[in-house]
């Protein structure tokens, strides 16, 4: 029964095949059907990258990557409802550290310091910036992220 | 006719030509796919070389490397240990998992340090006066060699106070603290972990392990 089955979708393909074949596809519809194909696998690859798990990245950003020498500081400009504020080293040995500036200008709290990481979380509740800070008396290159929108990574 | 005679007899050429299409369809796609997720793994936003300690899956026991070396993730939690929190930890530390230590209080600190397995890492955690969480993390072997150590401290620059904690290997009692005036303060180690308020930094934090070399670090 499988084969008379499949011998009909054979009949019926040699049918379409053979329908089509007095109409081929001219070289710029073929083109249309490629450029088609591109397109929608370009555009489906990105909706796999970004993923659920990149939804809280949508919502942070590294707004700064600089050389940061002794005490320097550097903001993550804009305040938002501030859930972290992240700080590192891209070699990882120098001290760093994280904080938030209250729209009065002043530091939130305290700053978090670490040897290559730092991060302080805060509720979300409240309208902060990010900022980050250099705790070590070389010059190093510090990146900074502020995270709000989604959960204190 | 017969399913084999059918097949045989299908006009080659067409079977030649469709099949090139469909798989140049299939190659162009397939590299688009790459392309569009190359591009955005790239965008602004990521560089900087990626989030150290970036945030994943809570691990859901604690690794048997950790328990090895820091005998305070082999007690048993106490009540104040666990911490609910809805945010998502760095290198998926779990909070269930956490274990504390009471610190002494001052401006500065709340007077707890918790610590936190994750993955590949430990973290520590404090939470400032105004109920932030201040976080530090080392990857395992950085804090089996015992340089996970964090502040709290109201400026980046050094000078003022800090309420520094850190961990330590196992055997380890207690630390000494310099700062820059030169004198040093024991302060002693609980269940690995210690934490003082310094009035100015710079400090370093200097302790020996049994058997071992002398550690010295400098306070972030």
């Amino acid at each position: 029964v499988t084969r008379r089955n499949g011998d009909r979708i054979g009949d019926d393909l040699v049918t379409m095949r053979h329908a089509t074949s007095g109409a081929r596809p001219s070289v710029r519809d073929r083109a249309a059907v490629t450029l088609t194909v591109v397109l929608l696998a370009a555009l489906g690859s990105v909706a796999v990258a970004r993923g659920p798990g990149r939804e809280a990245s949508a919502a942070s950003t590294n707004g700064c990557n600089v050389s940061l020498p002794a005490n320097a500081t550097c903001t993550i400009p804009g305040y938002v409802a501030l859930t972290g504020s992240q700080s590192w080293d891209v070699a990882g040995t120098h001290r760093v550290c994280a904080a938030a500036r209250a729209t009065d200008g002043t530091i939130y709290a305290s700053w978090e310091c670490g040897t290559g990481y730092a991060e302080h979380c805060y509720g979300g509740t409240n309208s902060l910036e990010a900022v980050i800070g250099s705790g070590d008396p070389n010059t190093y290159t510090g990146v900074g992220t502020a995270t709000w929108a989604a959960s204190c990574p | 006719m017969s399913l084999t005679s059918r097949r045989s007899s299908r006009p080659t050429i067409a079977r030649g030509r469709r099949r090139p299409r469909i798989t140049r369809l299939v190659v162009a796609g397939a590299a688009a796919f790459g392309l569009g997720a190359g591009f955005t793994a790239a965008a602004p936003g990521q560089g900087g070389g990626g989030l150290p300690f970036a945030s994943e899956q809570p691990i859901t026991a604690i690794p048997a490397s950790e328990s090895t070396d820091f005998g305070i993730l082999r007690l048993d939690q106490g009540p104040d240990d666990a911490f609910g929190t809805a945010d998502a930890m760095p290198a998926g530390a779990n909070p269930d998992l956490a274990r504390s230590v009471e610190v002494p209080t001052s401006s500065l600190s709340t007077g707890r340090v918790w610590v936190v397995p994750a993955d590949g890492a430990i973290c520590l955690r404090v939470v400032d006066g105004a109920g932030g969480d201040g976080w530090v993390c080392a990857s395992t072997a950085d804090a089996a060699a015992g340089k996970l150590i964090g502040s709290l401290r109201t400026a980046p620059e050094q000078g003022g106070p800090a309420f520094v904690h850190g961990l330590t290997p196992d055997g380890v009692t207690q630390v000494t603290v310099v700062g820059p005036d030169g004198n040093p303060v024991d302060v002693p180690v609980t269940d690995n972990v210690y934490g003082i308020t310094v009035d100015a930094t710079p400090a370093t934090v200097a302790y020996t392990p049994p058997g071992g070399q002398t550690v010295t670090l400098d306070v972030p």
